[in-house]
């Protein structure tokens, strides 16, 4: 009898250890794919530079890139990291692709943790917490040191990443909005020139509204133009920076959101919904597009592949149209950093890798859509004979990049939910404006 | 007097059993110890460094200033706040009653001698199975408006184009029909475990006194259920009030900000603007509101029982 209650005892403790055993390796697991990334990137790295390092007798430096292109974008940057690998035996580069949805919360805590990767992707809006907090350094120095020129970088992507004078990062691309036109749509609507270029008419926006209305009525069953209502933000940005607009004053004290040229970019879109010339229903507007149920849509350069790589499409791409006035539209673009912590070793390193994406990749890496930053790249022959990219380099003329504030985030997503409101109608254009400007001064006061 | 004797003598009785007790309160904490650990560094351990979190302004590089309640201030002073909250607990209201009356129901149906019984069981509670994400990409795709199933049948009906997900006054009732589909199977594998506890004597019984179906269920089924009820209500308001996962995938919290909860609030506070500390007082605030509720349904059930 004892014996048994002994063993029973000893039974329940065997399990009640059993399941916190479980329970504890679920959480470490659990935790491990939470943070993987700075958990892998630093386990995995000495590891594995050994490996290396033996591989190719002893001189391989090992680096480890971060980035979070997926899909088409990821092919091509798989690409251009087998080709530096190929091209020599100094370097190996070793990749660390993230999820994008949680790609900066984890650089940031790499980045403040101080062990993750040697060298990373980031764009251009987001780097300025990471110099203001000096977690990446300069890379002049680094870039004379492996011989990348940098005067051969497009002169408004090397002004984005300076900071007090000095280069933080290489710009990669600049990436923005293109005026795409469905050309089959277009010809229904007698809008279509013999070169195949459309006939926009006045370029105002009762001009372009009138354009609007005689797609509507020449071909009843499609949008005339699929607007990102998903992502109102950007279609948003582009028309006010062509109306000459700022998120921010020139000192980036204060919003400078809340004025007429907001109001009537808003009361523009807000019409072109009302008048049905685009679906504010539309969950998928880019799939309408390239599925020939609308005839205009302002897409990134990065759809460039897909809508103009198939020729039965018959899309064609220009600038946005200015129809605010001015060219002047959003854009961002991938950089490269290094982090602070990185030794000057592997930092070295990792300029090399930066001088090959820079110069060789690029041309690569233009077949992306993006437009490359080393001018070197799109004067080659190879990138302008992809379609349209002469179209791409004049729209590049005029971009504007996101302010240079660490606030950047927090403002974009706060215009991002109250335009929202704004186009589904829970708040007035006018009041909507009032409420954004009062929500970014309260983030700049922070 | 008499109280002062039996208070004495409970006491030496106390005194006496002391060593035992203290022995066995040992043992029992070595039998928790197990438990007791990872919840401290994986529950506990968090919380506290929320509440500390949330006394600072917290951005993606860490602590950046101490602000005392400030951050409380800010969440108490800003309408959205009431709004968002006033969602999560509007969709309590849909969502509860309606998914523990179908699963009743079903329970109900496949407690009878039906045909296929367990095919029937396993096609229900299928879906329970699958993750938030899987069910909101499955529910965006057959809810769209132009080129979804759910619009090309009711189309079949003589019903015009329905922008489920985009629609104020559908938006709440699609977020219902999918989260009710996702777990209404739980539901009914609880209900049916109730249902067979309840002994058949009773039935043959009341039917032998005349009591007809309806009777049955309202004076056998029902009283019968009502323990297993009380946990399916208690559980269900607490997801409820957790929805997260359906809105951020099929609506982003949209048409404007008309499905947004708290939890979406929390997330986009604190990862899309990066104000982590002003996010974790809405967490806290939020974790206290259902510690609350938690605690009124515990005290209503309590009674009941008594």
């Amino acid at each position: 009898m004892k014996m048994k209650k002994k063993s029973a005892t000893l039974l329940t403790t065997g399990m009640a250890l059993t399941l916190a055993l479980a329970g504890c390796g679920n959480g470490s697991n659990n935790n491990n794919a939470a943070s993987s990334a700075p958990a892998s990137g630093s386990a995995s790295a000495p590891a594995s530079s050994q490996a290396a390092s033996t591989g190719n007798g002893g001189s391989a430096v090992e680096i480890t890139f971060w980035n979070m292109f997926g899909g088409g974008e990821g092919d091509f940057v798989d690409q251009i990291i087998k080709g530096f690998n190929d091209s020599q035996k100094e370097v190996v580069v070793k990749q660390l692709r993230l999820e994008s949805n949680e790609y900066y919360a984890k650089l940031g805590t790499a980045l403040s943790s101080g062990k993750g990767p040697d060298v990373a992707v980031a764009h251009v809006d987001r780097i300025s917490p990471f110099v203001k907090a000096k977690q990446i350094v300069p890379v002049d120095d680094l870039a004379s040191k492996v011989g990348l020129d940098l005067s051969q970088i497009t002169a408004s992507n090397l002004q984005s990443v300076t900071y007090d004078g000095k280069p933080y990062a290489v710009p990669l691309d600049t990436h923005f909005h293109m005026f795409y036109y469905n050309k089959d749509l277009l010809k229904k609507a007698d809008l279509l020139n013999e070169d195949g270029t459309p006939k926009l008419g006045e370029m105002t926006p009762e001009g372009f509204e009138k354009t609007l209305a005689q797609i509507q009525s020449k071909v009843p069953d499609i949008q005339a133009l699929a607007v990102n209502t998903p992502y109102f933000q950007e279609p948003f940005l582009n028309l006010y920076y062509e109306a000459g607009g700022d998120i921010l004053n020139a000192d980036m004290t204060k919003a400078a959101i809340n004025n007429d040229k907001a109001l009537s970019v808003l009361k523009f879109y807000m019409d072109v919904y009302k008048n049905k010339y685009a679906d504010l229903n539309d969950k998928n507007p880019w799939d309408s597009f390239s599925n020939g149920k609308a005839a205009f849509w302002f897409g990134g350069v990065w759809e460039a592949g897909v809508l103009l790589g198939d020729a039965s499409k018959n899309i064609g791409a220009m600038p946005l149209p200015p129809i605010f006035g001015s060219q002047t539209h959003w854009a961002s673009s991938h950089l490269l950093v290094v982090p602070s912590y990185v030794s000057a070793e592997k930092q070295e390193a990792s300029a090399k890798f930066m001088k090959y994406f820079s110069e060789v990749g690029g041309s690569t890496w233009g077949k992306a859509g993006h437009v490359p930053a080393n001018a070197n790249v799109t004067a080659s022959d190879e990138y302008k004979s992809l379609p349209y990219r002469d179209q791409f380099i004049e729209a590049q003329k005029t971009v504007k990049f996101a302010p240079q504030t660490d606030k950047y985030t927090t403002i974009v997503t706060t215009i991002a939910e109250s335009l929202q409101n704004i186009i589904f109608g829970s708040e007035s254009p006018e009041d909507g404006l009032k409420d954004m400007e009062k929500q970014i001064n309260e983030v700049l006061d922070n | 007097m008499e109280t002062q004797i039996t208070g004495r003598r409970a006491a030496a009785a106390l005194r006496r059993r002391e060593p035992l007790r203290l022995r066995t309160e040992l043992k029992a904490v070595l039998y928790l110890v197990p438990f007791l650990i990872p919840f401290a560094v994986f529950y506990l351990w968090p919380v506290c460094r929320g509440i500390w979190m949330s006394l600072h302004v917290w951005g993606i590089r860490g602590m950046e200033k101490y602000v005392g309640i400030a951050n409380y201030d800010k969440i108490f002073n800003n309408p959205d706040f009431y709004v968002y909250l006033w969602h999560s607990f509007y969709f309590v209201l849909l969502c509860t009653p309606t998914v523990i009356a179908l699963g009743l129901i079903l329970a109900l149906l496949i407690n009878e001698r039906i045909w296929f019984r367990t095919a029937i069981r396993s096609a229900f509670f299928l879906p329970y199975v699958l993750s938030v994400s899987v069910i909101s990409f499955i529910w965006l795709h057959l809810f769209d408006a132009k080129n979804g199933p759910v619009n090309a049948l009711l189309g079949l009906l003589g019903a015009g184009e329905l922008n489920w997900l985009t629609d104020r006054g559908l938006v709440w009732w699609a977020i219902t029909i999918v989260t009710d589909w996702w777990t209404v199977g739980f539901v009914m594998v609880l209900f049916l475990a109730g249902l067979q506890e309840i002994p058949p004597d009773h039935y043959e019984a009341a039917k032998i006194d005349g009591a007809g179906a309806w009777q049955r269920f309202r004076h056998i089924t029902m009283p019968g259920l009502s323990s297993v009820m009380k946990i399916q209500i208690f559980y269900q308001v607490i997801g409820s009030l957790k929805l997260f996962g359906q809105v951020q995938i099929m609506t982003g919290g949209g048409p404007g900000d008309s499905t947004n909860t708290m939890i979406r609030y929390i997330y986009v506070t604190g990862f899309k603007k990066d104000m982590f500390g002003l996010a974790s007082a809405q967490s806290i605030v939020f974790c206290v509101i259902m510690l609350m509720i938690a605690a009124i349904q515990f005290k209503l059930t309590d009674r009941k029982d008594g």
